[in-house]
């Protein structure tokens, strides 16, 4: 029988060991060795139970100390987020100050050059001598360039701003080209310079877009070319790419040509490749900027390959939407309507803008009844039907948009058609107009084929479009 | 020195001898320790070595042999305890040549203060592997042990050569490792 048999064999194990030994009873060797090795192991255990404790502390200690960390980082992350928010709150907020500013300048300079640029225009209406109708023409090209200019910084900051809205209404392509080539060929003539467009047959006639940013942009990018040729012309051209997906204009002169490495920051603001160029050539570097931001947009791209001495090219491209031809009758409409005698309201109070705009009415074979604020007109609508208001906006006693409104409030009347006289370029002001009941507006300074455009209602055909 | 090679060792003297023999050893070496380990506990590595000495004279073998039979035993325990350590290991030079940037680096996250020895590969071609020990303990016999462990755990046959390399504090030790 083996020690390890015996032990098991006795009636309680280790108690009755325990209690042999504290009886002093002699004890077996066995006996002995168990209970030293039981002492060990419950030393063992003690030793064990103390690490395991210390270690629980250390890691309940290095848990919360990985809490503190956590919380301390989520309060940088919202200071943080706050400060940034704050930082953007105060840019939009400076941008919007800028807009306002541009768009009040604006204001204050297109008033006055509305009366000089009229006044001009009416000049030129009366015998004037040779030299006299120089000077004239001189006062109007300088003051369509400043015009041109402080459109230019406009445009830029209404991109800026987002402000833009492009329209999706027919257009048609070839007649857009055509009126820019007329716009610029004197200037070309003048140089000795071709100017020809060339559009392929796969071009549409009928597109979706926006005529007039079309036509800006390709005003913009002819001008320049015509700008920095000295000989030879310019070149416009469309085509379509991807199945007639994509529509693809080209402006190609045979110029002055641009570094290449200027190229890539032509259409970045204020960037004339240099102050010589300026000097020389005008412009306020704008043109190009407001050309790329019109092209991106459209959901296009505009691009320029250029080699010194030889000329440059801009390509842009554009999503084609074919369209259909607006209804043909809207024009002779317009026509017809044009000749009846119109019953016309000028409400004005400035005394420059009142002769401009009864000056141009009259040269159309038109005149007008004036009041020189919203409430007089509002007081001559309840006596006295009129097709037409030619509203100024802002004026004393009563502005535009309330006397619009008490207008439109009448029940009892034949309600004219009113259009906004506005110096005021921005959309912003545009919409106010339109809330307030008005049906067009009219930018100034204005000329008076653009009087003339806005005397009618568009034919219902142009309507439908707009409204498509 | 970790608490698992005193507990280890003073196992295997039971499994080879007896209970009785694990009690002699420790009443004659005298450990401050009393011979009560725990695997997760730190103890003077001397106790070892007293340790040794005391299962030396009583089965009046060498200290040597003593080391490297406790050394084979003990890569076997290591292999039943901590098999993540072996999964997907190849061979026995892979296994030691991963030994100090893959197991030895586990073996610190637990316990910061653990001092291992560190083992260096100077040389290796498919049958041959040079292994320099370093260790601040002259264990190198332990080491030895260990490596033939780790031969038999992979099933190759090893012939383990070594030399001692002169060292300023501790010991350094040459393995050479040739597949028979």
């Amino acid at each position: 029988m083996s020690g390890d048999d015996r032990i098991r064999n006795q009636p309680s194990g280790l108690a009755a060991a325990r209690a042999a030994r504290d009886t002093q009873a002699p004890v077996s060797g066995e006996m002995e060795i168990l209970l030293r090795r039981v002492e060990r192991e419950r030393q063992a255990r003690k030793q064990a139970e103390q690490l395991l404790e210390r270690k629980s502390l250390e890691l309940y200690e290095s848990n919360q100390r990985l809490q503190a960390q956590a919380a301390k980082l989520e309060i940088a992350v919202q200071e943080r987020t706050r400060a940034l928010e704050d930082a953007a709150a105060r840019m939009q907020e400076a941008l919007r100050t800028k807009g306002e500013f541009l768009a009040v300048v604006s204001h204050e300079i297109r008033t006055p050059m509305n009366g000089v640029l009229g006044m001009a225009q009416l000049l030129q209406m009366t015998d004037l001598t040779e030299e006299q109708q120089r000077y004239v023409e001189t006062i109007q090209t300088s003051g369509e360039t400043l015009l041109t200019i402080i459109n230019d910084i406009l445009d830029v900051s209404k991109l800026d701003a987002g402000s833009v809205r492009l329209d999706s209404r027919p257009v048609e392509l070839r007649a857009v080209v055509k009126e820019v080539v007329d716009l610029l060929s004197t200037q070309a003539q003048k140089k000795s310079l071709y100017l020809d467009m060339e559009i392929g047959a796969d071009v549409p006639a009928w597109i979706r877009g926006d005529a007039t940013r079309l036509k800006q942009i390709l005003t913009n990018l002819v001008g320049n070319a015509l700008k920095f040729t000295h000989a030879g012309g310019v070149r416009i051209g469309m085509s379509t790419l991807q199945q007639g997906q994509v529509l693809q204009c080209q402006v190609q002169d045979t110029g002055i040509g641009i570094p290449p490495d200027k190229v890539d920051r032509l259409f970045e603001k204020f960037s004339q490749i240099d102050s010589s160029i300026t000097r020389r050539y005008g412009g306020t570097g704008l043109g190009l900027v407001i050309c790329k931001r019109l092209v991106e947009g459209m959901g296009g791209q505009i691009r320029a390959t250029s080699k010194q001495r030889e000329g440059s090219t801009f390509t842009f491209v554009i999503p084609l939407v074919p369209a259909d031809e607006p209804g043909k009758q809207a024009k002779a409409a317009q026509t017809a309507l044009k000749a009846t005698n119109l019953k016309i309201l000028l409400v004005e109070d400035n005394a420059v803008n009142q002769m401009l705009a009864l000056g141009m009415l009259q040269k159309l074979g038109l005149n007008a009844d004036l009041a020189t604020d919203g409430a007089e007109a509002a007081e001559r609508v309840r006596d006295t039907s009129y097709d037409l208001i030619l509203m100024d906006m802002q004026m004393p006693r009563m502005d535009g948009l309330t006397a619009t409104r008490a207008i439109r409030s009448m029940p009892d009347i034949r309600q004219p058609r009113i259009v906004a006289l506005t110096a005021n370029a921005m959309e912003s002001d545009r919409d106010a107009c339109l809330a307030a009941g008005m049906d067009d507006f009219l930018s100034k300074p204005f000329k008076a084929a653009e009087l003339q455009d806005k005397l009618v209602a568009p034919t219902v055909a142009g309507k439908r479009d707009r409204a498509a | 020195m970790k608490g698992i090679v005193f507990t280890e060792f003073l196992e295997m003297v039971e499994t080879r001898f007896d209970p009785g023999m694990v009690d002699r050893i420790i009443m004659s070496a005298q450990v401050p320790s009393g011979g009560a380990y725990t695997a997760v506990g730190s103890y003077d590595h001397g106790e070892m070595w007293s340790l040794a000495a005391a299962l030396s004279k009583a089965t009046e073998t060498p200290v040597p042999d003593l080391m490297r039979a406790f050394g084979q035993h003990l890569f076997g325990r290591f292999v039943t305890g901590f098999p993540r350590f072996f999964a997907g290991v190849g061979c026995a030079f892979d296994f030691l040549e991963n030994l100090n940037s893959v197991i030895h680096v586990e073996v610190r996250k637990l316990y910061p203060d653990a001092e291992l020895p560190h083992f260096e590969v100077l040389e290796r071609t498919a049958g041959r592997m040079v292994l320099l020990y370093q260790s601040a303990r002259h264990f190198a016999d332990l080491a030895e042990g260990l490596i033939q462990g780790c031969a038999e755990h992979f099933r190759e046959p090893l012939a383990i050569g070594r030399e001692s390399v002169s060292a300023e504090s501790g010991s350094r030790v040459r393995f050479t490792l040739e597949r028979a």
